[in-house]
């Protein structure tokens, strides 16, 4: 009854703006369907709906019984499921290393070595020079240390030495 | 009914299937010439009218009542007849003979022909800007009112009624100078 008012509604509308527009519409837009068709749909769609939850239902079913049947793959089944977890694990538990060195700056990695030049052995020492200062301390002659001396005492602190 | 009790239905285990026979028998009809406007023949227009109602079976949850439940229904259906006629164009764009796809020329409307009409009617429609085309559209043939055409493209009322006003007599005109050659 709604649409029919609605319907009627616009009709009117149509013709106060055009008369002769609202003929020709009248005439050339007749709405048929085929007979009985509004009133066997609703229920075509549920049965479309359960036929699609059967079959969701069905596929379950189907690795259920395949796994019930068949003792190995419950095996397979069980080990893959392990295996993903386990790595699951791993990979959270896995210590985080994604630092961008390159986003440091110089104080960071200073205080940083201040911080564990105690633990460095002498060969992360040696390389450490060699890559920083192109001066290997370790295996320094005294020729060589002297131009090294008189650029760095000027730095010493003179209450230190007291 | 009123659109929430049956939104209430279809979201209750018990009374899905009783919601969902509500909900086709108040929209299915005019949802039926919406589609087939777009996609013109039966039984195109009966599976995108299907999965329409089945889509919005799904996804009831995701109704925020922000709109009617019509409008809701009405963005479905247009979009699930959009994409149907899409793809049926390119399945026949796919399976045509090359010669098809070099032919050319203005389509043939037979004189005398009860299609006649309906062929003005759409040539007309073809030379409207796209936004009075669209509101005459949905006012005329989807008989939807100007709040809810309102909703769907965020127009006032005012605007929406000098669309459709404009789009009429640019139609009438149209088809008055064609009969006239």
């Amino acid at each position: 009854m709604e649409n029919v008012d609605k319907k009627y509604e616009i009709d009117k509308e149509l013709e106060e703006i055009s008369t002769g527009l609202a003929g020709i519409l009248k005439d050339s837009t007749r709405k048929e369907v085929p007979f009985r068709y509004f009133e066997k749909l609703p229920a075509q769609v549920i049965d479309k709906i359960n036929a699609s939850s059967t079959k969701q239902v069905n596929w379950l079913d189907q690795i259920l019984s395949l796994l019930n049947t068949r003792r190995s793959l419950v095996f397979a089944f069980a080990s893959l499921i392990s295996v993903i977890i386990l790595a699951g694990i791993f990979f959270i538990s896995a210590p985080q290393k994604d630092m961008n060195l390159a986003s440091l700056d110089d104080m960071e990695v200073r205080s940083y070595l201040l911080k564990n030049a105690a633990d460095l052995d002498d060969d992360q020492l040696s390389l450490l020079k060699t890559v920083d200062n192109k001066i290997d301390l370790l295996n320094i002659t005294e020729e060589e240390l002297v131009p090294v001396m008189d650029e760095y005492l000027y730095q010493i602190n003179t209450d230190e030495l007291n | 009914m009123t659109d929430t009790e049956i939104v209430q239905m279809i979201q209750s285990e018990g009374s899905r299937n009783t919601g969902l026979r509500h909900l086709m028998a108040t929209y299915q009809e005019r949802l039926y010439w919406v589609i087939k406007n777009i996609v013109g023949s039966h039984d195109d227009t009966d599976d995108v009218l299907q999965n329409t109602f089945i889509k919005a079976y799904r996804n009831i949850d995701k109704f925020e009542a922000r709109s009617s439940l019509f409008t809701w229904m009405y963005r479905i259906a247009t979009n699930e007849a959009l994409t149907h006629k899409k793809s049926a164009a390119r399945k026949a764009t796919e399976s045509l003979p090359d010669y098809g796809k070099t032919m050319t020329g203005p389509t043939v409307v037979h004189e005398n022909s009860g299609d006649e009409v309906l062929a003005k009617l759409k040539a007309a429609l073809e030379g409207l800007p796209q936004r009075q085309r669209q509101v005459f559209e949905m006012r005329y043939y989807d008989e939807l009112s100007y709040e809810e055409i309102g909703q769907l493209l965020d127009l006032s009322e005012g605007a929406l009624k000098a669309s459709y006003h404009h789009a009429v007599k640019k139609i009438e005109q149209f088809i008055l100078q064609t009969s006239t050659h």
